[in-house]
């Protein structure tokens, strides 16, 4: 037995004595964790399975009755909404609807008064902080492009790539080693193969964002939010946007926040409206345009 | 890989000027003295006194160029190292004080006091004083630092906080019941590892070892700006909430590199004091922390020699300065710094690029 196991890692073996096959299985499981580099190792601080969220497997990021308020004012209001595996969702809503202050909770950059957010049915998002929710796997890219202006293109992508991140790793760390694959990839992706010894600072807005993308990229994410990633865009890269996008759609879940309704009826099957901090409704694009409380809530006051 | 990454073209221009400069001064101050070349103790001194600044300098360029932390008390960190190297000194002075007290250094017994506060504990051991000159700055930027960066102050709240810090220990620190000698602070010394202090050979000796400091410290810092950590650096300086979501812990990396920077100044502070013969409070006062702030912004930042140009310039010209025009200093070196920053933005180390760019007629 491996002399790295702790107490009630041995208790768990012992107490699978009897059950060879069932103890196999689990000592291959510890043995593959602890072959990985320490700071390579995934987080196992698991919470207590939730006992009330729905039962669905396919659910990937489970937000009940989420509440916010600030001063008095709600932003986000007894709010409720999943999202499946592999989905593109589409958030809309009018300002002030609570559609960044949800991307806030799920990033656990705002604390909820209440209510429980759960990615898949083992982290709860409310006991993490960013860095760790980040390493769970959720990705967020900010609504104004937000990039290391004085690193290049490569190196920016660098950076975010997946692995150890303490002080010391960076410290000993070989640039680009070992991702080099995946980084001429991503590059290709999201189309930046021929900047990428470019000062970031010196990119236009559009390829910023593309950056940006490609940095959450990097990190593997199971959950991508997307904060208006068309804003500012010419036609032209909004189209290369949206081939983006459905590419990696399946791959990734992805939680898409946006104006540009245009956009959002080229990439969404699923739309979520916010009104007011909750969801006012949700469905295909069609559905959505032919709800009445939709229209009112576009063009005056409605209730959900 | 390590040598091609760290010794870049202003890297090996800079540590071979800053060795063949200490080779050049060493080498004057060794000649006889009816020598044309000769260079007198005093002026070797203040050459040293001078790359201590730059040491200083330097460690705050770490902090602020890198990772934009702008700290108006490093003084501080500085002052530390130099107390601890000026509590061994007194205590090497034994019974050649005023009142020939073996125990107790000269202002201890003009307060009456019978014995050494705890805290002078092992000031006379040479290894343990080096190991405090690096151990006491660095933990009290752990101590400062640790809070500060958890609960995510920055800016120019930050930099009121440093400055506060600074102040604070000034106050302590003129107060005669802290131990540290009040406002007269710690002087006189006599010797260091028992060879006299004033001695042409110590003197040298001295003003080589601040040259290697220098030279090590810049060398320290290039590794790490040149490695995958400098990138966190400048990706925390550029957009620090991208930084984190990417999955980096900002507090620490920060905390990391004030701690390091605070160590650098330690030693800076360490060399000084036998150097100039004294360190009393007003290395604590905030002026002494932002005339170093100035000087880094003069240097141009964020190039660590750009620090080293900045604290030897701006000294050169200070001393120069106070003993012809005594009044007007602190209005020129104002002047000085509003003209570098609208005229030369990256600082004196940015001016061949400028000029550069001047003469191919393209516009900054």
């Amino acid at each position: 037995m491996s002399p790295d196991f702790n107490p009630w890692e041995k208790d768990l073996l012992d107490s699978l004595e009897d059950n060879s096959d069932l103890k196999d299985n689990v000592l291959n499981l510890l043995e593959d964790y602890y072959s990985q580099p320490r700071g390579m190792r995934p987080s196992r601080r698991v919470s207590a399975p939730p006992k009330n969220l729905r039962a669905d497997n396919r659910i990937l990021l489970y937000l009940e009755n989420i509440s916010v308020s600030f001063d008095g004012f709600k932003a986000l209001n007894r709010l409720t909404m999943y999202v499946d595996e592999g989905e593109l969702r589409c958030i809309i809503g009018p300002n002030g609807a609570g559609k960044t202050t949800m991307m806030d909770v799920i990033t656990g950059k705002t604390r909820p008064d209440r209510g429980q957010a759960w990615f898949t049915r083992e982290h709860n998002l409310l006991r993490l902080d960013e860095v760790a929710i980040t390493q769970v796997g959720i990705g967020r890219k900010f609504q104004k492009p937000s990039v290391f202006e004085a690193l290049s293109v490569l190196h920016n992508l660098d950076l975010a790539a997946k692995g150890a991140k303490s002080v010391f790793a960076a410290l000993r760390a070989r640039s680009c080693a070992g991702e080099a694959a995946f980084l001429e990839q991503t590059l290709e992706r999201i189309n930046l193969q021929d900047n990428r010894d470019t000062a970031a600072g010196k990119l236009s807005h559009g390829q910023k964002q593309w950056l940006e993308i490609g940095m959450l990229l990097m990190q593997k994410p199971r959950l991508l939010l997307l904060d208006e990633p068309v804003a500012g865009m010419s036609p032209s890269e909004v189209d290369r946007t949206v081939d983006l996008l459905q590419d990696l759609e399946g791959e990734q879940s992805i939680i898409l926040v946006e104006h540009d309704m245009e956009f959002v009826r080229a990439v969404a099957r699923k739309v979520t409206v916010l009104h007011q901090g909750c969801v006012l409704a949700e469905g295909t694009m069609e559905e959505i345009q032919q709800n009445p409380a939709v229209v009112t809530a576009y063009l005056g006051e409605a209730q959900c | 890989m390590l040598r091609e990454r760290v010794f870049n073209t202003s890297t090996r221009l800079f540590t071979s000027c800053t060795a063949a400069f200490a080779a050049v001064i060493a080498f004057c101050a060794l000649m006889p003295e009816a020598s044309a070349v000769h260079l007198n103790n005093h002026v070797v001194s203040l050459l040293g006194k001078y790359l201590c600044f730059a040491l200083l300098a330097l460690s705050i360029d770490l902090v602020w160029g890198y990772l934009g932390i702008l700290s108006l008390g490093h003084g501080a960190f500085f002052g530390m190292g130099g107390y601890v190297m000026g509590m061994y000194l007194m205590r090497e002075i034994g019974n050649r004080g005023m009142y020939a007290n073996a125990e107790l250094p000269d202002f201890m017994v003009f307060l009456n006091w019978k014995e050494l506060p705890w805290y002078w504990t092992g000031s006379d051991s040479f290894p343990f004083v080096c190991l405090l000159i690096v151990a006491v700055p660095g933990l009290a930027a752990f101590v400062f630092g640790l809070p500060a960066f958890r609960s995510r102050v920055s800016g120019v709240y930050l930099s009121i906080i440093t400055q506060a810090m600074t102040f604070a220990l000034m106050l302590a620190f003129f107060r005669n019941e802290m131990g540290f000698g009040g406002n007269n602070g710690l002087t006189d010394f006599k010797s260091l590892l028992g060879a006299d202090i004033h001695s042409q050979g110590m003197v040298v000796t001295l003003f080589a070892l601040s040259a290697l400091a220098l030279i090590m410290a810049y060398l320290v810092c290039r590794v790490i700006t040149t490695s995958r950590l400098g990138r966190v650096f400048i990706a925390v300086r550029d957009a620090e909430s991208r930084a984190r979501f990417i999955g980096y812990r900002v507090e620490y990396v920060k905390l990391a590199a004030f701690v390091l920077s605070a160590c650098i100044a330690g030693i800076g502070g360490a060399l000084y004091v036998p150097q100039v013969g004294i360190i009393n409070p007003g290395v604590f006062s905030p002026l002494f922390s932002v005339e170093m702030v100035v000087c880094v912004a003069l240097g141009g930042r964020g190039r660590l020699y750009g620090a080293v140009i900045g604290a030897l310039a701006v000294n050169f010209i200070k001393t120069w300065f106070t003993t012809a025009f005594p009044d007007i200093w602190l209005f020129f070196l104002g002047a000085l710094f509003v003209l570098v920053t609208l005229f030369l933005p990256e600082g004196l180390a940015g001016l061949p690029t400028a000029l550069r760019r001047r003469l191919q007629g393209k516009t900054p």
